[in-house]
């Protein structure tokens, strides 16, 4: 039969174990999950004031007819035009590409124009 | 040691403060009765025996010593080292001390030799070259210096009784013979501030407004021979400030090195040289000097500058040499005046213009710099070509068209077309110094993409011209300016402050667009020139552009609004990576241009016969193929540039609509 004072040294033994072990997962610091952030929303050139292009970029604008619109690159000292496009623009968001290869590396316009309105304006730094 | 660098720099300093500073040729000195003035042995020997001693009569503390004078004096002077006595210093118990700067001009050995009465030394730096001391002698001592670098100079000698000189001479076998410190060949100064006066060289080049300087750089090369510079080893690349100012200081490399002898007459009386009539058509004389008179080994062939009395003293070329006779050729525009000259009694005029000269020569080295070129850098080929398509334009061909037509070659202008002699060196394209239908037609040309104006590399079209030069340019003097992109920058020996203007034209520039505009108009007889001045934004073109499968077709069409065009001019830009140029067509039945370039294009139309005008119906449909599928274009061509020139060949803009 196991004398009561080891069975006691045995228990406050584990004890103390024990004790221990909870103190050191007690002072562990939490893992965080972070929060689920939202999905981009795709970003409207005519929003910003100013933006930096790429070339081969992708610009995106939201339309309210189905017309034929142009997008004009415009020198903003001269005021003289560089470059444009007249496409078919649909109801909703537009997507159109962007090349910035030839185009002054300084600050442009970009404008959206229907008829002889120009509709939206932005300035662009093609990059 | 110590103590007497200590001295060396309190008796610098005090200088510096203390006396007036002349600078070139000059040396601070201080003169001390020693001796208590009455030869008193008790505080210093009666000779210094070592510096130690030299210092004890210049401690003005010590009660042997009074201060008799103070001050500078020519050093190549016998107040100076050509004798030792400054101002009031004389008699017996003194020692006077110089003190300043010496320039080595070029490196190597140099020697100082001391005669003096009584003891004496030389320092330089705080290396003591040499030292005597006791009664009257000489000694002399040797130092190796680097070129272009001043010295701290020091000589000082004492008298104590019977003569009483101190002379210091130099000798280097860089420069001929001795001199006193103070010649032109052993340069001194007591102005501190030549201490940190290094050479400066700013070059100030004049653009026209619609060239940005910084797009340049320039480095300096010397010559290596008559075909071949190259760049001196110190020199990288500046590049040009805002304003076209730069300064090349560090380019330049201010070696001093052998450019010949000088040879220096004085009046005599034996005719030991003839002046030959002068050749009024070679603008030349020819002098012969007696070989004789070339002593010490000279080489009559290294002559290159001559002072005959005082009717010359420039520049010579060796002409030939005889067993009797060296001869050379002074070029002058103007003949010499020996009627006036002072030595009129050792100049006898012979028969058939001929002169004799009792002159005694003698011989001296020249020391100069390298024959340097401030040099610009080549811009990049892409670069260059954005830069002449820039420049010369259809307005510059529409100008040397109606100049021709109007015949203004003749100068008896109707059309008042050019304003500025410079337009005629810009027009003449073909370099042959007739401004006539081959360089129009060269031109042209050009507009088309042609080869037969070479513009591949900057010197073939650059023009730096000294700006005075370029403002006096006239109707008949525009001939001779070559197109370079190097200029000289004539550096002399022994000055240190340069400011050269030079103005940069452009040959095939005619209407002066990015030429700076000469402030002298041509001086033509019943001539008024009339601005020419750009106006902008009062023509219009209509840009469409459109993607039609694998093709994008570009459109512009001429609006001239209220003007008679004679001329259009486009570049129209292209994503090569992307397009690839195809074809263009003109509503236009008058002369049509296109030059293709990499990744641009040239287009327009001209009209050189003054008949008919571009009208609104002048349209350009340009054609390019895409080498990938593609859905959007935006970006993919692009005009750049534009302009017009109307009937009176004002140069204008054209606003893209």
């Amino acid at each position: 039969m196991e004398p009561i004072k080891c069975k006691f040294t045995r228990v406050l033994f584990w004890s103390m174990v024990i004790t221990i072990f909870l103190f050191l997962v007690g002072c562990t610091q939490d893992e965080i999950e972070p929060a689920p952030q939202p999905e981009p929303l795709v970003q409207m050139i005519f929003d910003t004031t100013k933006s930096i292009v790429l070339n081969n970029q992708e610009i995106t604008f939201t339309l309210l007819t189905e017309e034929y619109y142009t997008l004009i690159i415009a020198d903003l000292q001269t005021e003289s035009i560089l470059t444009k496009e007249t496409f078919k623009g649909i109801i909703g968001d537009n997507t159109k590409k962007i090349y910035t290869n030839i185009l002054p590396k300084e600050k442009l316009e970009l404008r959206l124009v229907l008829g002889n309105d120009i509709l939206q304006k932005t300035t662009i730094i093609p990059n | 040691m110590k103590k007497f660098i200590l001295n060396l720099i309190f008796i610098l300093t005090v200088s510096i403060w203390g006396y007036s500073q002349t600078g070139d040729g000059y040396v601070n000195y201080r003169a001390v009765r020693t001796h208590y003035g009455n030869g008193n042995t008790t505080q210093y020997p009666s000779h210094a025996l070592n510096s130690t001693q030299f210092d004890l009569m210049f401690d003005l503390t010590n009660p042997a010593n009074t201060l008799i004078g103070q001050g500078e004096v020519d050093a190549d002077s016998s107040q100076g080292f050509a004798g030792g006595h400054p101002p009031n210093v004389g008699g017996d118990y003194f020692a006077v001390e110089y003190t300043g700067w010496f320039l080595a001009k070029a490196s190597g050995s140099y020697m100082f030799y001391l005669y003096t009465d009584d003891s004496s030394e030389i320092w330089i730096g705080d290396t003591k070259v040499a030292g005597r001391y006791g009664g009257s002698g000489t000694i002399s001592g040797w130092i190796t210096l680097e070129a272009n670098t001043w010295y701290p100079l020091m000589m000082r000698y004492q008298e104590y009784v019977g003569g009483d000189y101190g002379y210091l001479q130099m000798y280097s076998s860089m420069f001929n013979g001795y001199f006193y410190p103070g010649h032109p060949s052993y340069p001194v100064s007591n102005d501190p501030s030549v201490m940190i006066k290094p050479m400066e060289y700013n070059m100030n080049f004049k653009f026209g407004s619609s060239i940005n300087p910084t797009n340049f750089s320039v480095n300096t090369n010397y010559r290596v021979s008559d075909q071949e510079i190259a760049q001196n080893s110190n020199s990288t690349s500046i590049s040009l400030g805002s304003n076209g100012t730069v300064n090349i200081d560090n380019q330049i490399d201010e070696t001093l090195i052998g450019m010949g002898k000088k040879a220096t007459t004085t009046g005599g009386s034996v005719e030991w040289c003839v002046v030959y009539s002068y050749d009024n058509t070679n603008k030349r004389y020819r002098v012969g000097i007696d070989k004789r008179e070339f002593t010490n080994g000279v080489d009559p062939t290294t002559i290159s500058q001559l002072q005959l009395f005082d009717v010359w003293d420039g520049p010579v070329t060796f002409s030939s040499q005889d067993s009797s006779w060296a001869n050379y050729y002074i070029y002058t525009e103007t003949p010499l005046d020996f009627t006036n000259s002072t030595f009129s009694s050792n100049i006898r005029s012979m028969n058939y213009g001929n002169y004799a000269l009792q002159a005694e020569f003698s011989f001296e080295d020249i020391m100069g710099y390298k024959e340097q070129y401030v040099v610009f850098n080549s811009p990049t080929s892409t670069n260059l070509q954005l830069l002449v398509d820039d420049i010369i334009t259809v307005s510059d061909v529409y100008s040397a068209f109606t100049e021709l037509t109007n015949r203004g070659i003749g100068m008896n202008e109707i059309g008042n077309e050019f304003g500025y002699g410079i337009q005629y060196s810009n027009s003449d394209l073909d370099r042959n110094g007739i401004f006539d239908y081959n360089d129009t037609y060269m031109m042209l040309d050009w507009l088309n993409g042609g080869t037969l104006f070479d513009t591949s590399y900057l010197s073939a079209i650059m023009r730096l011209i000294d700006t005075n030069t370029y403002n006096s340019i006239s109707s008949t003097t525009w001939n001779g300016f070559t197109t370079k992109t190097m200029y000289p920058l004539n550096l002399v020996n022994g000055t240190m402050n340069y400011n050269s203007n030079v103005s940069v034209s452009w040959l095939g520039d005619v209407n002066l667009s990015h030429s700076p505009v000469p402030t002298s108009n041509l001086s033509v007889t019943g001539k008024s020139t009339q601005s020419k001045t750009k106006k902008s934004g009062e023509v219009e073109s209509l840009l469409t552009t459109e993607l039609n499968g694998t093709s994008v077709v570009v459109k512009i069409k001429l609006n001239p609004l209220h003007h008679q065009i004679m001329g259009t001019q486009y570049r129209l830009a292209f994503d090569k990576s992307i397009l690839t140029y195809e074809t263009i067509e003109s509503t236009s039945n008058y002369n049509n241009f296109t030059s293709v370039r990499d990744g641009y294009l040239n287009f327009g139309s001209i009209i050189t016969n003054g008949e008919g005008v571009l009208d609104s119906t002048t349209e350009y449909t340009i054609t390019f193929k895409t080498n990938k599928q593609i859905k959007d274009m935006l970006g993919l061509v692009a005009i750049t540039k534009s302009e017009a020139v109307n009937k009176e060949g004002v140069q204008l803009d054209v606003q893209i609509k």
